[in-house]
């Protein structure tokens, strides 16, 4: 039994961690468009205030049908502040994905 | 096959698993992407705002909020004034999230051909030469006289023009060079045991 152990299975040179190929450095994180998500964020804004305006101004009277000018104008302020905000989730939802998948 | 063959390919062999340590992890050569899509999210709801405001400002005249009055209304005022601004906001945030997006893109560019093994003849048979050289010098310090080396595949022109980005061979060197050096070692194996 003892022909069965392969004395040379000690020689036997295994490749080091120095032999394998070297791992690249990870990709430095590019930084964030801090001026454009400035300027979104105030579009969002901007798009509150329409929606806000009619009735801040006064020319739309509480209770009554809405006039042409204030349904345009909360129809476009909420449409302008929805798809700002919604263009800040995604683009908070695209960095933390990628973060988390190849983040250190 | 002898039956001491027979018997090392059947049983666990516990004397290997003293050396060995635990797996060391695969070695990743493939660069993490830039994000892109961030920006470009950004992009489009900017440019949709931009669409937004222009649309404020064309709404006054296009609905007729004056109904022939000789001035404007306070709220086509407002609707200007505030049309104009998310205009202007979003023009400026979508060239600031197109600068992002391109500056990115051309990062991702000058860093794609850099990983790339092949960048001209010399690189190539250079690291052709490296790879020939390096790990069969290192792996077999004392070569025994008389054996013949075993037969390794070397790498052609051709196979260096079909594996532009170089990660695969990379990865795969240390491990043919680990199966050459066992087909050795069972090589040296059954020349001891034959008398």
């Amino acid at each position: 039994m003892s022909a069965t152990v392969p004395a040379q299975r000690s020689e036997r040179i295994e490749p080091s961690r120095a032999e394998l190929p070297m791992i690249p450095p990870p990709v430095s994180r590019p930084k964030a468009p801090v001026a454009a998500l400035t300027g979104l964020t105030l579009v969002a804004l901007l798009g509150g205030w329409l929606v806000a305006a009619p009735f801040i101004v006064g020319d739309q009277a509480r209770g009554g049908a809405w006039t042409a000018s204030t349904r345009v104008d909360v129809a476009t302020g909420t449409a302008v502040a929805g798809l700002a905000v919604l263009g800040l989730l995604c683009y908070l939802a695209a960095a933390i994905s990628w973060l988390a998948r190849y983040g250190r | 096959m002898t039956t001491s063959d027979t018997n090392a390919t059947a049983e666990p062999e516990p004397w290997t698993n003293k050396t060995q340590s635990a797996p060391a992890p695969i070695p990743v050569s493939i660069p993490a992407p830039i994000p892109v899509l961030a920006p470009y999210l950004g992009l489009v709801a900017s440019v949709l705002c931009t669409f937004g405001g222009a649309w404020l400002l064309l709404a006054p005249y296009a609905l007729d909020f004056r109904h022939g009055a000789a001035h404007l209304p306070r709220t086509a005022v407002v609707d200007l004034g505030s049309g104009a601004a998310i205009a202007v906001a979003g023009i400026a945030t979508a060239l600031l999230f197109s600068t992002n997006l391109v500056k990115r893109l051309r990062a991702d560019s000058s860093a794609a051909p850099e990983s790339r093994p092949a960048k001209s003849a010399g690189a190539a048979a250079e690291r052709q030469s490296e790879s020939e050289s390096e790990p069969e010098s290192e792996l077999e310090p004392e070569p025994a006289p008389g054996s013949e080396p075993a037969p390794e595949p070397a790498p052609s022109a051709s196979t260096q023009e079909t594996d532009p980005g170089g990660a695969l061979r990379e990865l795969l060197t240390p491990l043919v060079a680990a199966l050459a050096a066992d087909l050795r070692s069972h090589d040296e194996e059954r020349r001891r045991q034959e008398p």
